[in-house]
C-alpha cells in the first residue's frame, strides 16, 4: 500500500514561474474526470446529509428483521438496501460509514499537509543540524510501511477517534516535507527570492510570502492523490479491527462485519466495496488529472 | 490487567514485569534482552515470542515470495510491452488500469475474488491453507497490488531510454532487437524500477498482512495483528522488529543487485 507517488519535482531554471494547464492529453477521456468529480461531489454531500436523510438509526437492531435482501432482491421499502445480522439498516450504517471515512480522510489530508509543509519548510529554511535532523525522521518514516507504524500506534494510543485521525494525518507528512524542503532549497538562489533578501526581508517573511506560496501546486497535487491512499488505510486499519470501533461505522468495518456473512448475504461486503472503490479510483483520477495539468514535466 | 483484579496480584504482576522501574531502565533492559538474543515472551500464551514466530514465518513466506516474483513478472512484461508500443491501445489501458489498481485497497480485491471465484463460480478455496488451490487467491491478490505500480515504472523508465542515442545505435549495428531491447535497453532503465521494489516489499508486507487477514492464512501478519487486538506488546514488538529487519535487508538486497548490474557502480 505505500504506493510510489511520483512527485513533481520542484520547477527551477529553465521552465517559468507560472504554471501554464496542460492541453487535454490523449487517452484519458475527459468524461472520466467529470464522472470522478460527480462521484466525489456526491459522496460528500450525501455524507454531509446523512443524519438528516437516513430512514434509521445506525445502532437500531430489530432481532426478527435480520438478514433482509435489499429492495431489488425482494426486499422492503422500509429497508432500501436490506439489514444486516443484528437487523440494521444497511443504507443507513452506508451512509455514515461514507461520512466517518471521508471526514477522516479529509482530517488525514490537512494535518498532513500542514505538518508537512510546516516542517519542510522549517527545515529549508533553517538548514544546518536542524535540517539534518528533521530529515533524518522523514527518511526513517519513509522507509517503514505506514500500515505497520499505524498498527504499532494504535497498539500504543488505543482506538479513541482522536488517535486514529492523528495517526492517520501523521502517516504520511513526510511526503509533503521532502517536496516542500525540497522545492524551499531549490528557490534559494532565484533572483526574486534574492530581491526580497536585498530589500531587508527576514528569513521567516521570505519563507512565508515568497517561498511558501511558490510550493503550492506540487502540494495540492499530492493531497489529491495521498487523500485516496489515506481512504485506503482507513479502510484497512477499520477492516482490521483496529481502526473505526462500534458503535461508528466506517466503510472499512462495515466490511469487515460483512465478511463474516459473505456466503449468505454477499451484498453486505458488495456495497461497501462499491462505495470504497468509487471514492479511491474517483480520487485518484482527479489527483493524476491535477498532476498532469499542474507539473508541466509529467506530460508524456 | 482488568480492572477487577485483587490489589496483591496487581502488585506482584507490576513488579515481576517491571513496570515499577523508570522508562529508561526498562529500555535500557529491554537492549541488554535483546543483544543477549531474549525477545521475551508472549504475554498471553507464555511461549517465547521467537518459537510463535518462527511457526509463522514460512507460511508468510510461502505467500509473499510468489506474489512477489508474479508481480515483477507481470510488471516487467506489461511495462516493456507497454512502452514498445507506445501510445496503443495495450499502452493506454494499462495506463488507466495503474490508476485504478493503485486506488483499490488490497482487501477489496480480495473479498471481490472470493465473491467471484468461491461463491459464485465454486472454483477456488476461499480461505486457509493446504492444497494448490489455496494458494492462488491469496498470491494473486498480493501481487495485484504492486504489479500496476511497477508496470507503470518499467514504461515509464523503458520510454526515456528507447529515446536515446545507444538505442539507435545499437539497432543500427544491426542487433536483433531483441538483444537490444533487453540488453541494451531493459538493463539501462532497470535500475530506478530496482529502487522502488526494494521499497515495494516494504508494502507487500503490508499488503501480507492485510491479505492474510482476508485468506484466514496462518502466517506472521496475523499474529501481528491479533498482538495488536490483544496488546500483547512483547509479540509486537518483536513483529515490528522482525519486518523492519526484512525491509532493511530488502534494501541491501537492492544496493547489492545494483552492483551487479551497473558496471559504473561496480568501480566505485
Amino acid at each position: 500500500m505505500s504506493i510510489d507517488i511520483r512527485v513533481p519535482e520542484p520547477i527551477v531554471g529553465e521552465t517559468e514561474d507560472k504554471l501554464v494547464l496542460a492541453p487535454p492529453r490523449r487517452g484519458r477521456p475527459p468524461a472520466a474526470r467529470i464522472i470522478s468529480l460527480s462521484i466525489l461531489f456526491l459522496m460528500i454531500l450525501l455524507a454531509l446529509a446523512a443524519p438528516a436523510i437516513t430512514p434509521h438509526d445506525i445502532s437500531e437492531q430489530s432481532l426478527l428483521s435480520r438478514l433482509q435482501p435489499p429492495v431489488f432482491a425482494g426486499g422492503t421499502d422500509d429497508h432500501p438496501l436490506g439489514t444486516d445480522h443484528l437487523g440494521r439498516d444497511v443504507f443507513s450504517r452506508l451512509l455514515f460509514a461514507t461520512r466517518t471515512t471521508l471526514f477522516i480522510a479529509f482530517a488525514g489530508v490537512f494535518i498532513g499537509v500542514v505538518a508537512g509543509t510546516l516542517g519542510g519548510l522549517i527545515s529549508g529554511t533553517l538548514g544546518g543540524w536542524a535540517d539534518q535532523c528533521l530529515s533524518a525522521v522523514v527518511d526513517a518514516q519513509a522507509a517503514v510501511p505506514t500500515t505497520l507504524v499505524a498498527l504499532t500506534a494504535v497498539a500504543l494510543a488505543g482506538t479513541h477517534p482522536l488517535v486514529l485521525v492523528l495517526i492517520i494525518g501523521f502517516s504520511d507528512y513526510y511526503r509533503y516535507a521532502r517536496i516542500v524542503r525540497g522545492q524551499v532549497v531549490a528557490l534559494q538562489g532565484r533572483s526574486f527570492i534574492e530581491a526580497a533578501r536585498c530589500s531587508g526581508a527576514s528569513p521567516w517573511r521570505i519563507a512565508m510570502r515568497h517561498v511558501l506560496p511558490n510550493t503550492f501546486s506540487p502540494v495540492v497535487v499530492l493531497a489529491s492523490l495521498s487523500f485516496a491512499e489515506i481512504v485506503v488505510l482507513e479502510s484497512s486499519l477499520s477492516f482490521l479491527g483496529v481502526g473505526v470501533q462500534p458503535p461508528n461505522v466506517s466503510l472499512g468495518s462495515l466490511l469487515g462485519e460483512a465478511r463474516n456473512y459473505l456466503i449468505s448475504t454477499p451484498w453486505l461486503a458488495i456495497f461497501p466495496c462499491v462505495v470504497i472503490v468509487m471514492i479511491t479510483v474517483a480520487a485518484a483520477t482527479i489527483g493524476d488529472w491535477l498532476r498532469a495539468s499542474l507539473d508541466p514535466r509529467s506530460r508524456t | 490487567m482488568p480492572p477487577e483484579m485483587p490489589e496483591a496480584q496487581r502488585i506482584e504482576l507490576r513488579a515481576k514485569l517491571g513496570l515499577n522501574d523508570d522508562i529508561a531502565t526498562q529500555y535500557l533492559g529491554y537492549g541488554e534482552a535483546l543483544l543477549r538474543g531474549d525477545f521475551g515472551q508472549s504475554f498471553f500464551s507464555k511461549r517465547p515470542v521467537v518459537e510463535l514466530f518462527m511457526e509463522r514465518v514460512p507460511n508468510t513466506l510461502l505467500l509473499t515470495v510468489p506474489a512477489f516474483v508474479l508481480s515483477v513478472a507481470i510488471g516487467l512484461c506489461g511495462g516493456l510491452w507497454a512502452a514498445l508500443r507506445h501510445n496503443s491501445l495495450f499502452d493506454r489501458s494499462l495506463t488507466t488500469a495503474t490508476v485504478v489498481m493503485q486506488a483499490i485497497p488490497n482487501f477489496v480485491v480480495g473479498i471481490a475474488t472470493i465473491l467471484i471465484f468461491s461463491l459464485s463460480l465454486r472454483l477456488l478455496p476461499s480461505g486457509g491453507m493446504g492444497t494448490w488451490k489455496h494458494f492462488i487467491l491469496p498470491v494473486i491478490t498480493l501481487a495485484l497490488a504492486t504489479c500496476a505500480n511497477t508496470a507503470h515504472l518499467v514504461r515509464t523508465c523503458m520510454l526515456e531510454v528507447l529515446a536515446q542515442d545507444y538505442m539507435r545505435y545499437a539497432r543500427s549495428k544491426g542487433l536483433s532487437p531483441a538483444v537490444v531491447v533487453l540488453k541494451h535497453g531493459l538493463r539501462n532503465a532497470i535500475l530506478p524500477v530496482l529502487t522502488i521494489m526494494g521499497l515495494q516489499f516494504g508494502g507487500l508486507v503490508a499488503g501480507a498482512v492485510v491479505t492474510e487477514s482476508v485468506f484466514a492464512w496462518p502466517g506472521a501478519g496475523r499474529l501481528v495483528i491479533d498482538a495488536v487486538m490483544k496488546r500483547d506488546f512483547a509479540l509486537l514488538q518483536f513483529g515490528i522488529l522482525v519486518f523492519s529487519a526484512a525491509i532493511i535487508f530488502a534494501n541491501l538486497l537492492v544496493d547489492v543487485a545494483y552492483g551487479l548490474l551497473d558496471p559504473r557502480i561496480r568501480e566505485r
